[in-house]
């Protein structure tokens, strides 16, 4: 990669420079920097909405990103503000999880808060801006249940309780201060989301210790695997620390990759695996060594697999083609619920949307025909 | 007689930041900043240590008079202690 100097360095570029700020296994970057004034706003402006800031003071301190002594402030009071949400955020992780517990129901710790504190050597490096929680199936009504009656607000309405019980990736929560949960009964919305085996996400986890109890988290090679979901599936493009959680674990060897390799082909996630390793090595500019990022860089993606990935994160997004390729891998007695949960949803989505149900009926009938279509 | 030892409590919420330590005890409502001479007191307690061990190793950094460090010291590990941020086993 060529080296970057500090006439003309991008903010763009620099948020590159931040992301692979201090990567277990890469080479040292030349250093940029510093930005002129409008380009180091438009940096700032990524860090926030990236909730990059973590990597950014990582940057500077490993001298990676050159900056002034008032740019140097600016990025210091961004990292702060992050870090104390993310306290707040495990302050709620805690009382979320003793709730659920005391009602009988496990939970997994997912995502930002798992990865801050195992997948990075300085908990500070891994801001995150909500809690994830993963919970079986089954228990997502009662866990809603419990929270609401703590205050929790759900912002979206249902599409249906059967529809979250089997199909839906979960329900996002609001606490009575504005702190967003974010209650999972699967790791992915979507068709990949319906192929994971979700009782086995619990019988493999490691403990999270924080603030002297003993949390679960996900074992390492579904936490890597949740991280290439991110990455591969949850925005276009994607978002920079995603990216960086999949590098960052690949980098520290932080799981098997035989065990993770059974895992992919159990979850048909070969294809996403493989595109968040070339994504890794595209949008951060690495070349990510080992057998891992060999296979990925000669994965050949299948017909279905592409279809799949491009009605998840493509130009042309679409629930309806996601629901029919979920057809050709659910059992029939789920396929025959997930139409029905689609095409009628629940009142309280009705109602939220507006419209009538006979509406509803027609437009969701009218959706999968077209979706149909070759 | 046993010499009391200081320590983070085990239930505290912190982070390090540029600007020092981000601390949140279970008692406050928003994280705390410790920073100077408290951010120093909150990485020495990395390690648990008996209040002589902090004054001597906080003296000899800040080249600062021990009466004077002890007495700052005592006073806000009393605070934190109230605060419920780090604990004393007597």
């Amino acid at each position: 990669m060529p080296a970057l100097t500090a006439a003309g360095t991008t903010a763009e570029q620099a948020a590159r420079t931040v992301a692979r700020a201090a990567l277990p296994g890469s080479p040292n970057d030349e250093p940029v920097g510093p930005l002129d004034e409008p380009q180091w706003e438009h940096l700032l402006t990524i860090v926030r909405r990236q909730r990059i800031g973590g990597l950014l003071v990582e940057a500077i301190a490993a001298g990676a990103l050159i900056v002034t002594d008032a740019q140097e402030i600016a990025a210091a009071r961004i990292h702060a503000v992050g870090a104390s949400l993310c306290l707040r955020l495990e302050r709620m992780l805690l009382t979320v999880t003793r709730l659920l517990a005391d009602a009988g129901i496990p939970s997994v710790v997912l995502k930002g808060p798992a990865h801050a504190h195992l997948a990075y050597p300085d908990p500070a490096q891994r801001l995150f801006g909500d809690v994830d929680l993963l919970v079986r199936s089954a228990d997502m009504a009662g866990a809603i249940a419990v929270l609401e009656q703590r205050g929790f607000r759900r912002p979206f309405a249902s599409i249906g309780v059967d529809f979250d019980r089997e199909f839906g990736k979960g329900a996002l929560l609001v606490s009575g201060d504005g702190l967003e949960l974010d209650l999972h009964r699967t790791l992915v919305f979507g068709l990949f989301g319906l192929t994971l085996d979700l009782d086995g996400m619990f019988e493999g986890t490691v403990e999270l210790a924080l603030a002297g109890r003993s949390l679960a988290a996900l074992g390492p090679e579904e936490r890597f695997l949740h991280a290439c979901y991110h990455a591969a599936l949850g925005n276009n493009p994607p978002r920079l620390q995603a990216l960086r959680d999949v590098a960052q674990m690949h980098g520290a060897h932080a799981f098997d990759v035989a065990a993770l390799r059974r895992l992919c082909a159990e979850a048909r996630a070969d294809a996403v695996v493989a595109r968040a390793i070339r994504l890794v090595e595209s949008e951060l500019g690495l070349e990510l060594e080992g057998e891992l990022a060999a296979w990925a860089r000669e994965y050949q993606v299948g017909a279905w697999e592409r279809r799949a990935i491009e009605a998840q994160i493509g130009e042309r997004q679409s629930m309806t083609v996601q629901a029919l390729l979920a057809l050709r891998v659910l059992p029939m007695r789920s396929r025959v619920r997930l139409v029905r949960a689609l095409i009628a949803p629940g009142e309280g989505l009705v109602r939220q949307r507006g419209g009538s149900r006979r509406a509803w009926l027609w437009r969701g009938i009218g959706s999968l025909l077209r979706g149909m279509r070759p | 007689m046993p010499t009391a030892v200081w320590e983070r409590s085990p239930e505290v919420l912190w982070r390090w930041s540029p600007d020092g330590a981000l601390v949140l005890p279970p008692s406050v409502a928003d994280p705390m900043v410790f920073d100077g001479t408290a951010s120093a007191v909150w990485d020495l307690l990395e390690i648990p240590s008996s209040l002589e061990e902090l004054v001597e190793q906080l003296a000899d950094h800040f080249q600062a008079p021990r009466a004077a460090v002890a007495q700052d010291v005592t006073a806000f590990l009393a605070r934190l202690e109230n605060l419920g941020a780090v604990q004393c086993r007597r």
